[in-house]
C-alpha cells in the first residue's frame, strides 16, 4: 500500500493527535502527525494488505479532562480505492430463488401528511441505511436474463414540476425554491385550491418568489394570500407584485388581501419578504378571475424508456420506464411503478444493483425475476412490488426465498409498546430476526414463551433478536428498569424509616437536680482538625490545631488566679476577651473587599481575595473552639423546676 | 457565671462585624455585580403622530394628514442569554387607525447586560437580513447614563448613529438627560422592479427604477440613574429617488413624512418612572397633545414643512 492521506479534525475537540499507528496485514508502523487540519501523507508499512487500521497512539498534550476528550478524522484517502457502500444480501439456500425482492428500509420523508395539512421540514427526514441512493449486492446462482420491476418515488422538484405542469392548462406556477426535495411542496401547492397543501420556500432563499402564468392578459388589482398562521392576524409579510412592467409592494391585510395599483398582464411575479424569524409558507394564493388548479388524480403517468430511475447493474447502465401511477401520486410523494426497458443479463456470482443518490427517483423496491416467472404472473408484477414497499420491520429488508419463490416478509403486530416493556406478536416460517429500529442496548431482553431470545446487533447499531420459526408473543423488556425502580422504592422506604422516629412523641420526664448538659471544652477540641480539614485541607488542619492549642493554653493562663500580673497573663487575658473573634472576621472582610476592589489578577489581589480571608476565618473558628465554656461547676437551680411542676415529679416516683 | 455573659458579647461583636462587612460588600461588590439589564423583558409602548403623510407603495396612492400609531413590543429571550449577554426581540409596526399596516420592523439583538452595547451573536437579525451586524447601543442607554455621545443602532437605517447629549431637562419634575440624533438622507434599499414615472412627477408613461432614502431624527429623555427612556420623539422622512437624483416623498417603511411622539418605556429591575405615572405602559397610551409644560411631539412634526412630497425636487 502506498502512502495514504489522512486529514484530522481540529475544531472543538481535545488536544491534537501527535502520532498514529498504521496497522495493515503487513505489520504496524508508528508515524508522527503534523498539527494541521489539512490532509497529510502518512506511510503505512510496506507490503500488501486488504485492510488498514489507524490507531491514535499519542496526543500533542495531556487532555484537560479524561472524560469527553475526542479526536477526529475528517477524511482518509487510499490511492486507487473509492469508498462506496453496498448492502450485501445474505444468500438463502443453494438453489436459485427465481425472484429477489430488494427494499428500502428505515427511511422517512421530509414531508408528512398530518391530520390536516402537509408538513415539511428537513429535520423530519430520516435517510436510513441507504441515504438518497440505493445499493444492493446479492448472490446469483444461475446465469440468465432477469426482468427488473419495482416502485420508486419521484423526489426531484424540478422534474416533478415539469411533469405536473400540464401544457395548455393555466395557471402555471413556478416557485423560486422549495424547502425540501419533495413534490408536495411545489409552487403549485399554493394555487391548487387546497389549504392542506403548502408551498414551503427554502429558508435561505433571499427572495422567495412564485411566478404565475395566466395564459391570457388579465387586469388584476388585488390577490389574496393565506399563510398557515393567517388566522392569528395580519402576518408581517410584504408582497411585491411584478407584472406589466412595474412592481408594487404591499403588506398583507388582516384577511389576506393584498391590494395594489391595477396591472394588466399574463405573467405575475409574486415575491414575499418577511423577517428572518419567519419562513415563507404559502397555503393558498387566490387571484380574482383565475380558477385554481384542480386535482391531478385523473392524469395517468406513463414515461418512456430512460425517464424512470437509472440503475447501474454490475457497472452497466440499465434504463427504465414508468408504467403505473398518476400525477396525483407524484405530487403526494407516493411510489409509481417502473420496469427496465429490456431484460438484464446476470451471470453466476454476485450481482450489484445501484441507483445514484442524484437520481430524480428514490427507489423504494426492486424485484428481480426470471422471465419465465415474469410472463407467468406479469399481471401481479406491480402487486408484488407494492407488497415489497409496504413491508414492515420484521425482516432486515432483503429476503431471498428459495422454496416457493414467493417473498415472505411479515410485519410484527404490536400489542403493547411502552418505554420499558413492549409486546409484539410474531409469526415466522423460518429462523428470522426480530428487528427494532433503535440503537442496540444490552438492557433490552426479549422472551418468547419463557425462552430468552439471543440478542444481536444488526448493521452495527440496530437492535435485533434471533427468532426461531413459529409464532407467539415476544415480550421485550428493559431489564435495568426493574432494578432502578426497586432501588428507588428502597430509597423511599429508608426515608420513611428516618422520618418515622421524628413523629414518635416522647413525653419528657424532667429529673430533679439534672440541668441540661453543656458542651465540654475537651469535646470540642477533637473537632478542630476536622473543621480545619473541611475548611482548608491539610494547611487548615495545621493552622486550626495550632491556634486551638495556643488559645486553649492562653485561656488557662488567663484563668490562673495565682498569676494575675506580668505581660503573658495580661496578653492572654486580652486574647481571650469576648470581642477578639470579631477582629479576624472584620480583617477577613476588609481583605476580601480590598482584593475584589483591586481587581487585578496578580498574586497580591489573589491572596487578598483568597488565602488571607481564609486564614483569618480559621483563626476566628479556632478562638470559638478554644474558648468553649467549661461545664458549669454548680448544678443550675433544679428546685425551681420541681416546684413549678410537681405532677411529673409524682409520676417519676 | 462569668462565661455566659462573655459569650453573649462575643456573639454580638461577631454579628456586628458581619453586618458591617456585609454592608460594605453590598454596596461595593453586590451592587456592581447585579446591576445588569434583565434577560426576561416584556414591554409594549406606543408612539403617536396625529398628522402624517405617506405613500402606499401598493396602490400608489398618497395619503395626507393621516394619524399613525407606532407600536413597539420588546420581548426578551431569557433562554438565549447568560450572565453577560441578554437577547431581546423588538417588533415595531406602524399602522393607520384603521388597522392598515404602513411599515413593520423586527429585529433580534444580543447586547451586553452592563453596557447595553450590541453583541454580534445568538442568531441576531434585522428584518429579513439574518447577516445584519448590529453595533452601538441596542435598545436603551445603560445604567447611570453619562452626559456624552453614545453610538446607537437605528433599525430603519440599519447602522449605528451618534446619539448626542443635548442638555438636562425636567420631565414632569423628573431630572432627565436629553439625547438626540438627526441623520441626513441615507439610502436604505433599491426598490425591486420599477414604478410609474408620473408618480415621481416625470413626464411620459415610462417606469423608472428608484431607491429609498430615509432621514431619521430621534430625541430621548433619559432618567440618568436607571438609563430608562421616559419620553421619546421620532421624526421619519423617506424619499424615493431615481438614479439621477429626482425624489418623491415616502413615509417610514413606506414613503412620506411622519413625526412620532411617545412617552414611557420601562425596564424591569431598578427602574424609575416619570413622576405621577407609576405605570409607564398606560401612560404611553395617553394622548400627547396639549400637556402643559411638555412639548407635543406630534405637533412639532406637523410644523415640519413637507411641501416637496410627491413633487420632483432637483438635487445637487
Amino acid at each position: 500500500m502506498p502512502a495514504v492521506t489522512v486529514a484530522f479534525e481540529k475544531a472543538g475537540l481535545g488536544p491534537p493527535v501527535a502520532e498514529v499507528a498504521l496497522e495493515t496485514a503487513a505489520g504496524t508502523r508508528r508515524v508522527p502527525v503534523a498539527d494541521t487540519a489539512d490532509p497529510q501523507y502518512l506511510r503505512p508499512p510496506e507490503g500488501r494488505t486488504t485492510w488498514l487500521r489507524v490507531r491514535v497512539t499519542k496526543l500533542a498534550s495531556e487532555p484537560r479532562s479524561p472524560v469527553g476528550t475526542r479526536v477526529g478524522i475528517s477524511e482518509i484517502a487510499v490511492p486507487g480505492v473509492r469508498a462506496t457502500r453496498t448492502l450485501d444480501v445474505p444468500a438463502a439456500g443453494e438453489e436459485d430463488p427465481g425472484t429477489v425482492l430488494l427494499t428500502r428500509q428505515g427511511s422517512a420523508s421530509a414531508c408528512m401528511r398530518g391530520s390536516f395539512a402537509w408538513t415539511c421540514r428537513p429535520s423530519l427526514e430520516i435517510h436510513g441505511e441507504d441515504g438518497s441512493g440505493f445499493d444492493r449486492t446479492f448472490v446469483v446462482r444461475r446465469d440468465g436474463e432477469r426482468v427488473v420491476t419495482g416502485r420508486a418515488v419521484l423526489t426531484d422538484p424540478t422534474s416533478a414540476r415539469l411533469l405536473t405542469t400540464v401544457p395548455g392548462v393555466f395557471p402555471q406556477v413556478t416557485a423560486s425554491s422549495t424547502a425540501v426535495d419533495h413534490p408536495a411542496v411545489l409552487g403549485r401547492a399554493a394555487m391548487d385550491g387546497d389549504l392542506a397543501t403548502v408551498w414551503y420556500a427554502q429558508p435561505f432563499d433571499r427572495r422567495p418568489t412564485l411566478t404565475v402564468r395566466l395564459g391570457k392578459k388579465t387586469r388584476i388589482s388585488r390577490i389574496m394570500v393565506l399563510f398557515p398562521d393567517s388566522f392569528l392576524g395580519r402576518p408581517p409579510v410584504q408582497v411585491s407584485v411584478t407584472g406589466g412592467g412595474r412592481t408594487t409592494r404591499s403588506w398583507v391585510g388582516p384577511d389576506g388581501q393584498v391590494e395594489f395599483a391595477p396591472i394588466r398582464t399574463d405573467r405575475l411575479e409574486i415575491a414575499f419578504t418577511a423577517p428572518a424569524s419567519r419562513a415563507i409558507e404559502v397555503a393558498e394564493l387566490t387571484i380574482p378571475g383565475v380558477e385554481p388548479l384542480g386535482s391531478l388524480a385523473s392524469f395517468p403517468l406513463r414515461l418512456p424508456c430512460g425517464y424512470g430511475p437509472t440503475f447501474t447493474v454490475d457497472g452497466n447502465k440499465v434504463h427504465t420506464e414508468v408504467v403505473s401511477g398518476t400525477l396525483d401520486d407524484v405530487v403526494n410523494g407516493r411510489p409509481v411503478g417502473y420496469r427496465a426497458c429490456e431484460p438484464v443479463e446476470l451471470s453466476i456470482g454476485r450481482a450489484r444493483f445501484a441507483v445514484a443518490p442524484s437520481d430524480a427517483f428514490r427507489v423504494e423496491s426492486v424485484v428481480v425475476r426470471t422471465p419465465g416467472r415474469a410472463s407467468g404472473d406479469a399481471g401481479s408484477a406491480k402487486g408484488s412490488g407494492g407488497a415489497g414497499s409496504a413491508e414492515g420491520s420484521e425482516d432486515a429488508g432483503n429476503t431471498v426465498d428459495a422454496e416457493d419463490a414467493v417473498v415472505t416478509a411479515v410485519p410484527a403486530v404490536t400489542e403493547a409498546w411502552g418505554p420499558g416493556e413492549r409486546r409484539v406478536r410474531v409469526s415466522a416460517a423460518r429462523p428470522s430476526y426480530l428487528v427494532v429500529n433503535e440503537n442496540h442496548n444490552a438492557g433490552w431482553q426479549a422472551h418468547l414463551g419463557g425462552t430468552r431470545l439471543k440478542p444481536v446487533r444488526l448493521d452495527g447499531w440496530r437492535q435485533a433478536w434471533e427468532l426461531p420459526p413459529g409464532q407467539g408473543v415476544v415480550t421485550l423488556r428493559y431489564e435495568p428498569d426493574a432494578l432502578y425502580r426497586a432501588s428507588l422504592a428502597a430509597g423511599g422506604l429508608l426515608v420513611l424509616l428516618v422520618l418515622a422516629p421524628a413523629f414518635v412523641r416522647v413525653r419528657p420526664v424532667p429529673l430533679p437536680g439534672a440541668g441540661p448538659a453543656r458542651l465540654r471544652r475537651s469535646w470540642a477540641w477533637p473537632l478542630a482538625p476536622l473543621a480545619g480539614l473541611w475548611a482548608g485541607g491539610f494547611a487548615g488542619v495545621v493552622i486550626l490545631s495550632a491556634a486551638v492549642l495556643l488559645l486553649g493554653w492562653l485561656g488557662t493562663v488567663a484563668e490562673a488566679r495565682h498569676a494575675r500580673s506580668g505581660p503573658l497573663p495580661r496578653a492572654a487575658g486580652a486574647l481571650t476577651a469576648p470581642w477578639v473573634p470579631a477582629v479576624p472576621l472584620l480583617l477577613a472582610g476588609l481583605s476580601q473587599a480590598a482584593g475584589t476592589a483591586y481587581g487585578g489578577t496578580g498574586q497580591l489581589a489573589g491572596a487578598l481575595a483568597g488565602v488571607v480571608p481564609q486564614v483569618l476565618c480559621l483563626l476566628a473558628v479556632a478562638w470559638l473552639l478554644a474558648t468553649a465554656p467549661e461545664r458549669s461547676p454548680a448544678p443550675p437551680a433544679p428546685l425551681r423546676t420541681s416546684r413549678a411542676r410537681p405532677e411529673p415529679l409524682a409520676v417519676g416516683r | 457565671m462569668r462565661r455566659p455573659r462573655i459569650s453573649r458579647v462575643a456573639v454580638l461583636a461577631g454579628v456586628g462585624a458581619f453586618l458591617l462587612t456585609f454592608a460594605a460588600l453590598l454596596r461595593f461588590f453586590v451592587y456592581e455585580g447585579v446591576l445588569a439589564l434583565p434577560l426576561q423583558h416584556n414591554r409594549t409602548y406606543r408612539l403617536e403622530s396625529p398628522v402624517s403623510t405617506f405613500l402606499d407603495t401598493g396602490t400608489l396612492v398618497s395619503y395626507d394628514r393621516v394619524p399613525l400609531v407606532s407600536t413597539t413590543t420588546l420581548s426578551g429571550d431569557a433562554a438565549a442569554g447568560d450572565g453577560n449577554v441578554a437577547v431581546w426581540t423588538e417588533f415595531t409596526t406602524l399602522d393607520t387607525p384603521f388597522g392598515e399596516r404602513v411599515a413593520y420592523h423586527e429585529r433580534r439583538t444580543a447586547f451586553d447586560r452592563r453596557t447595553g452595547l450590541a453583541v454580534d451573536c445568538c442568531d441576531g437579525y434585522v428584518d429579513d437580513d439574518p447577516g445584519a451586524r448590529q453595533t452601538g447601543l441596542a435598545f436603551r442607554l445603560p445604567f447611570r447614563a453619562q452626559p456624552r455621545v453614545y453610538p446607537m443602532y437605528d433599525t430603519v437605517l440599519r447602522r449605528p448613529v451618534p446619539l448626542l447629549f443635548e442638555r438636562e431637562e425636567e420631565v414632569r419634575g423628573l431630572r432627565t438627560y436629553r439625547y438626540a440624533y438627526r441623520t441626513g438622507f441615507i439610502k436604505i434599499e433599491d426598490l425591486p422592479g420599477k414604478l410609474p414615472g408620473r408618480l415621481l412627477g416625470l413626464p411620459g408613461t415610462r417606469s423608472v427604477a428608484v431607491a429609498r432614502y430615509a432621514q431619521v431624527s430621534r430625541t430621548l429623555w433619559v432618567e440618568p440613574e436607571s438609563g430608562l427612556t421616559v419620553r421619546a420623539q421620532e421624526q421619519h422622512r423617506q424619499e424615493l429617488r431615481t438614479s439621477d437624483g429626482r425624489a418623491a416623498g415616502e413615509p417610514p417603511g413606506g414613503p412620506g413624512d411622519t413625526g412620532l411622539g411617545g412617552r414611557g418605556h420601562g425596564g424591569r429591575g431598578p427602574c424609575l418612572h416619570p413622576v405621577g405615572s407609576r405605570r409607564p405602559r398606560r401612560a404611553a397610551r395617553l394622548p400627547l397633545r396639549g400637556r402643559p409644560g411638555v412639548p407635543a411631539p406630534g405637533r412639532a412634526a406637523a410644523r415640519t414643512p413637507a411641501p416637496d412630497l410627491l413633487h420632483p425636487r432637483p438635487r445637487a
